[in-house]
């Protein structure tokens, strides 16, 4: 991992009786993305509202570019970006105007909106009213606002929720250009197969704890099981599905058994889902 | 906090508030009510006092009265018909100019004028007409006030007229509705939006925020203030003393606006609690139409030390000599309504982050 740019030391937040984050550590270093993994009410958006400075940890620390986000969040926020799950852009003036007005919130020269809304696939209507635009325009407008600063840890929530696959693969574009780029990408969400496509690791979140945390391939090779499936022809003119473990002692003979009936139709091995290992670590779905 | 920041902000709101539905609401109706009082009571498009002349002898004072541009006269054949007018507020005030009336200045004798004034016509319109009464008389005689004027109240004996005495209700209504109403929608309308909570995670302070808003009010405010003061031609002597306080009366308003948006959950909320509490906002306006009604309860509403000068100014022509007093204690109130907002913010951050 590259040097550290949030660490997360006990980091706690409680709302009355309740805790939300319980005592979490990690680090994310500079050009990694990290999805933030859990379910509804697991302490993600705490999480992330620590992290950027909105809320103060309960218990613990939290160092984001090497600076104490608690004491300092208006300093460290001039770096972040933040892009929220829900839309809370100005609806009533145009892309244009929306990020003009960020930029010059965070005293940006020369800034360029036409190019960020070339890069989010809103050029052409830039100077229409948000308020008209569809659902994922909207987010890529607001990743569009994330990026002003061209910060060094961008914070992403839910940032492809319900969108069109068009909008959804702009947005991955983006978080890998970023990424290569240096910029750390903490990125929040519920979808298991946008979280092991983008990240260099996982968080699995539950209960305010994390309960993993690793590179997507390490956790499958650690919790998943690798399983061959065999379609085969019965004597009937029907078919059936054979599974066999790769790890099993018995596999190579089950294998060669089931090859030697001559009614083999399809064999194809398949490996654990990142939500099959989240229901395996924690006993309860990512919607749970 | 960052005055860049506050400029941005502010200048992001006023281009909001000029498209906002409710806001033009805010701004449009103490001024649409100023007009709607004048153009039924004739006190803004009249402009001009309306004046009547009964004068079979057709004498050298009714001829330079009827020349004045400043006077808008119609020259009456029958008496009758005149006073009738007076009495149903056609005209102002109607002279009966006696015979010989022109020698009699000149002479320097002593003779009877017998004017019929309506009752509702406003002190303006009163005291410009008797002061170009007695520089016609002096021009006509060559000699100052030999003149006995005899006034004739004719209609309701009332000393202010209806719509003077709506002015102190509609100033507070403007200086409520444009510098408590504004901030407070707007702050609201950020809340609900949760635009707020992408401001919060820039460099952009929360006290940037409020202190935009703040000032979105004063010019709010003070914009409909001096509207709705100029549509009335209650300016008085000191326009700029007038504005000072107005700004000042603004502010205290904007501060209370901006207090209300940052506690309010919902427009719902803060609709409702303007309803309820808007009485206190606006009583001491109401406590001037109630006939006989103690001054002193005015006092006890927070809004008469805003209101008070104001008036003070504008009807009186009292100088800063006269509303110091209630300028302090308006200055107090801001301080604690200060106090109260720099509280808020800090307990506003976490409430923010948890929208």
């Amino acid at each position: 991992m590259n040097k550290a740019t949030i660490s997360a030391r006990d980091l706690t937040y409680r709302y009355g009786d309740l805790t939300a984050v319980d005592h979490i550590n990690f680090e994310v270093g500079e050009g990694e993305v990290l999805g933030f993994l859990g379910p509804n009410g697991a302490g993600k958006t705490t999480t992330v509202r620590m992290l950027t400075g909105q809320l103060r940890p309960t218990e613990g620390s939290a160092l984001v570019l090497d600076e104490d986000i608690s004491t300092s969040a208006k300093q460290v926020q001039q770096y972040l970006g933040v892009s929220f799950e829900t839309t809370n852009l100005y609806e009533d003036m145009s892309a244009v105007e929306n990020l003009e007005l960020f930029a010059r919130l965070f005293n940006l020269r020369n800034f360029d909106a036409m190019e960020l809304l070339e890069k989010v696939g809103l050029s052409g209507r830039e100077k229409e009213r948000v308020s008209n635009y569809s659902k994922g325009m909207k987010q890529r407008l607001m990743l569009a606002r994330a990026l002003i600063n061209h910060p060094r840890i961008l914070f992403l929530d839910e940032p492809t929720d319900g969108l069109d696959p068009v909008s959804s693969q702009t947005i991955h574009a983006i978080i890998n250009e970023a990424s290569a780029g240096g910029t750390t990408v903490f990125l929040t969400t519920h979808d298991m197969v946008e979280a092991d496509k983008l990240s260099h690791r996982v968080a699995f979140i539950n209960k305010g704890q994390i309960a993993a945390m690793d590179r997507p391939a390490v956790l499958k090779q650690h919790y998943g099981k690798r399983t061959l499936k065999i379609e085969v022809q019965d004597g009937q003119g029907g078919t059936h599905t054979q599974s066999i473990p790769l790890d099993g002692s018995e596999t190579a003979k089950q294998v060669e058994q089931v090859f030697a009936s001559g009614s083999v139709l399809t064999a194809h091995t398949e490996e654990a889902t990142l939500e099959d290992i989240f229901i395996q670590i924690t006993g309860r779905g990512l919607l749970g | 906090m960052n005055l860049r920041r506050i400029a941005v902000l502010y200048a992001r709101e006023l281009r909001a508030s000029a498209g906002n539905f409710l806001m033009i609401f805010a701004l449009v109706v103490p001024v649409v009510f100023s007009l709607l009082i004048n153009l039924v009571f004739g006190d803004v498009y009249s402009g001009k006092p309306v004046l009547g002349f009964y004068d079979p002898e057709n004498s050298q004072f009714a001829q330079l009265m009827m020349a004045q541009t400043h006077l808008k006269s119609t020259r009456y054949d029958s008496l009758d018909k005149m006073i009738s007018d007076v009495d149903l507020g056609a005209i102002e005030t109607g002279y009966v100019v006696p015979q010989g009336f022109d020698q009699a200045l000149k002479d320097g004798t002593q003779i009877d004028f017998t004017v019929y004034a309506w009752g509702e016509a406003s002190l303006n319109s009163r005291l410009i007409t008797d002061t170009t009464i007695a520089n016609v008389i002096s021009q006509v005689a060559g000699l100052p006030q030999t003149a006995h004027v005899r006034l004739h109240p004719l209609g309701p004996a009332d000393q202010d007229s209806l719509a003077e005495k709506l002015l102190p209700l509609l100033i507070l209504m403007s200086i409520m509705l444009g510098g408590v109403m504004v901030p407070a929608l707007t702050m609201i309308g950020e809340k609900q939006s949760r635009t707020l909570l992408a401001l919060n995670v820039t460099p952009t302070r929360l006290s940037e925020v409020f202190a935009a808003k703040t000032l979105l009010g004063v010019t709010m405010g003070t914009a409909t203030g001096l509207v709705t003061l100029a549509l009335n031609r209650a300016f008085g002597g000191q326009p700029l003393l007038l504005v000072g306080v107005m700004l000042l009366g603004s502010l205290a308003a904007s501060l209370l606006g901006t207090l209300l948006g940052a506690l309010a959950r919902d427009m719902n909320t803060l609709l409702a609690t303007l309803k309820g509490g808007g009485i206190l906002l606006i009583g001491p306006g109401i406590v001037d139409l109630i006939p006989k009604a103690p001054a002193w309860i005015a006092r006890l509403f927070p809004t008469y030390y805003i209101l008070n000068p104001v008036m003070e100014i504008a009807e009186r022509g009292a100088g800063l000599g006269d509303i110091w007093g209630d300028l302090l204690i308006l200055l107090g109130l801001m301080a604690v309504l200060v106090i109260a907002l720099t509280r808020i913010i800090a307990g506003q951050q976490k409430r923010l982050a948890l929208l």
